[in-house]
């Protein structure tokens, strides 16, 4: 699945290319068009920036305009500016899905009633019926959990902390949910440990409170972060100021980043998720202009890229530095 | 003859009642005793994480860039100004730091770099208060937006892994190891002295002070207070950009979010210290003490136990309580609640 996504993005995108500038300008599928679409964080973060690239990509490739909106992980700034995004009356909108299907049904309603498509990303939306481009977040975080317990051996009665969003409809709460599934089942001990929003957005602050965690448990074999690329990154502070070496104890994460991929180089972080959201921007702009254009509609991709680990991290360390990956 | 033995007897307690009262009227001292409190309670509840070193070193570690943004930002409010923008200069300043090692190996000349465009966004800061005459919350708010989004820009939103930092003078000067001891923290007391100095020893500090009293008499007076302002918030973009190059020199890393974590840990340091919101005064001492607790409450709360939802919740209980505890410590009379109760005991 992963191969036939890649191919599908790279054949479209060289095509494109291809495409005489001139005649491509005038025939471009979603000339004229202009589509909303939110981002999810802020300009250029972690989990943002790949997002940003492959919707433009997309956007130049097929002459729309687009609109980017960042609601900075919020989920109410999510459901307003999609209504702000309504108001302005373009031919489709792009959102997150973190507010949840109730939050989002007055929208997707009046949205209907204006003619306007609706695509999702990242965060899906059970049952609407809207075209989503993401992962499966709760099977995500499963995974997540489950290459933890594989990579660490694990067994039963073992301990590990969960550093992440517990809160309902936040960023990342489905894939802790996930996280905690696996590991209920395996019966593996765990520890919640909330996030800031200062951690959230400034990952160092992450840093002293882990290592408090870390000195009161040194019985803990494990940290997982499910869902934030940032705090992913910091984990290899971490143990080494929590006196931790290399491997000592596993430290998984979510979304890749130049400083996190240094992490798995060094040895501390284990396992990263990759949920290529470079695929998350491009895809639901080709998919609103084909459901404008041509009413194909009811797509769902899962964008899930796999793991990076030592094994693999190299071949993708050159594609984090472009921001792609 | 045992009357006089009595007295002498009853003077002595006393005697030393007094001192221990005149210590709290020492800047810093309150806030202190709050600090060495809230550790001793978390030495007791955590003692695996608090009885142990390597805790303290964290703290050591990743305090110093707050703690030198809230010295600044001191500066800032004792001249009854205010400045949000610091976020975003942090961010700007690391880009300009990270790149410049990146992609050329600059290390001092990166230093020199990120330092001036630092000074140079204050400057900008400082020009539009005084010449616009937007007043300094809602000016550096834009500038938050402003400086955020030219980072952005420029650094097409990627971010930058600077691991081939580690080893190199700049990196041990700035936040290198004495045994397990972090550099970095050296010279952010060193930086809380000078700051010290400049505001009760130096007449750019009188200034701030005459102006966050009364900016119309200090002009009366003979203060330019259009060229100390924009001084000010040269200096307090100096100073972000200094912080931001220790945090990635500590992190070996830049992100465009950077910086942005510490608006309000910055600054609830500057008032959890004791600084006036009103300008006017300022407590440096208490500043540094105000990052220390700041830092110290969520991970002393995680190392006790406390997970969640709960953590936040005891945050905001800490704060209150370090805040009420500081101002008691330094006059009782200041907490109408504790003014009210002794005034009902004496009666």
């Amino acid at each position: 699945m992963h191969s036939l996504v890649k191919g599908m993005a790279a054949l479209a995108l060289s095509a494109l290319a291809l495409a005489p500038a001139a005649t491509y300008a005038q025939d471009a599928l979603g000339s004229g068009m202009t589509v909303y679409m939110q981002m999810g964080g802020n300009p250029g973060d972690t989990a943002t920036l790949a997002r940003e690239l492959g919707a433009r990509d997309a956007a130049k490739s097929l002459g729309v305009k687009l609109v980017e909106q960042h609601a900075g992980w919020n989920p109410q700034t999510m459901l307003t500016q999609a209504n702000e995004a309504l108001a302005a009356q373009p031919d489709a909108i792009i959102i997150m899905g973190h507010p949840g299907t109730s939050a989002f049904t007055p929208f997707l309603q009046k949205a209907k009633e204006a003619g306007i498509v609706v695509v999702d990303n990242n965060n899906g939306l059970p049952g609407t019926g809207v075209s989503y481009f993401g992962l499966d977040n709760f099977g995500a975080g499963k995974n997540l959990a489950q290459a933890t317990i594989d990579n660490g051996k694990l067994k039963e009665g073992d301990k590990v902390v969960i550093y992440g969003a517990f809160i309902e409809g936040a960023p990342s709460n489905d894939v802790a949910k996930g996280t905690m599934e696996v590991l209920d089942a395996n019966k593996i001990a765990y520890d919640k440990v909330q996030w800031s929003n200062e951690a959230v957005a400034d990952p160092s602050l992450a840093v002293p409170v882990l290592v408090a965690y870390l000195q009161a448990n040194p019985d803990v074999k494990g940290i997982i972060v499910p869902g934030h690329g940032g705090v992913t990154a910091v984990l290899g502070k971490v143990l080494e100021q929590a006196g931790k070496k290399p491997g000592e104890i596993q430290a998984t994460g979510f979304d890749i980043s130049a400083p996190a991929i240094q992490g798995v180089k060094d040895g501390y972080i284990t396992v990263i998720l990759d949920q290529q959201p470079y695929l998350q921007g491009f895809f639901p702009v080709v998919a609103a202009v084909l459901e404008k254009k041509y009413g194909l509609a009811g797509l769902n991709l899962n964008t899930g890229g796999g793991f990076v680990t030592k094994d693999n991290v190299e071949q993708i360390a050159a594609l984090v530095a472009t921001g792609i990956r | 003859m045992a009357g006089p033995t009595h007295t002498s007897k009853a003077t002595a307690p006393q005697g030393r009642l007094q001192a221990l009262l005149g210590l709290t009227k020492v800047e810093g001292v309150p806030i202190a005793i709050v600090l060495l409190l809230l550790v001793l309670l978390f030495c007791f509840i955590a003692p695996r994480a608090f009885l142990g070193y390597r805790l303290y070193m964290s703290f050591m570690a990743s305090v110093p860039p707050p703690m030198i943004i809230a010295l600044g930002l001191t500066l800032v409010v004792v001249a009854g100004e205010m400045d949000l923008s610091f976020p975003s200069i942090v961010a700007f300043a690391s880009y300009v730091f990270s790149a410049l090692f990146q992609q050329y190996g600059l290390t001092w000349p990166a230093l020199a770099a990120a330092l001036a465009s630092g000074a140079a966004l204050g400057l900008v800061n400082g020009l539009i208060i005084t010449q616009f005459g937007i007043p300094s919350l809602i000016a550096t708010l834009a500038t938050l937006f402003l400086f955020g989004g030219l980072t952005t820009v420029i650094s097409n939103g990627i971010s930058v892994a600077i691991p081939q930092i580690i080893g190199t003078d700049i990196q041990t000067v700035f936040v290198g190891r004495i045994g397990v001891f972090p550099v970095q923290m050296i010279w952010a007391i060193a930086i809380a002295v000078l700051i010290w100095m400049v505001l009760n020893r130096h007449r750019f500090g009188e200034s701030l002070l005459f102006i966050g009293d009364n900016a119309r008499v200090a002009k009366v007076v003979g203060i330019a207070t259009d060229r100390e302002k924009i001084k000010l918030f040269t200096l307090m973009g100096f100073m972000s950009a200094l912080a931001g190059v220790f945090l990635t020199l500590e992190t070996t890393s830049y992100f465009s979010s950077q910086g942005m974590g510490y608006l309000l840990t910055v600054v609830a340091s500057v008032f959890i210290g004791g600084t006036s919101i009103f300008g006017g005064s300022g407590k440096v001492i208490g500043t540094v003490f105000g990052a220390l607790i700041v830092t110290i409450i969520e991970a002393g709360l995680v190392a006790s136990g406390i997970q969640g939802f709960w953590t936040q919740f005891f945050i905001g209980v800490v704060f209150i309580v370090s805040v009420t505890l500081n101002t008691t410590i330094e006059d009782p009379d200041k907490v109408p609640l504790i003014k009210k109760l002794r005034s009902r005991a004496m009666n």
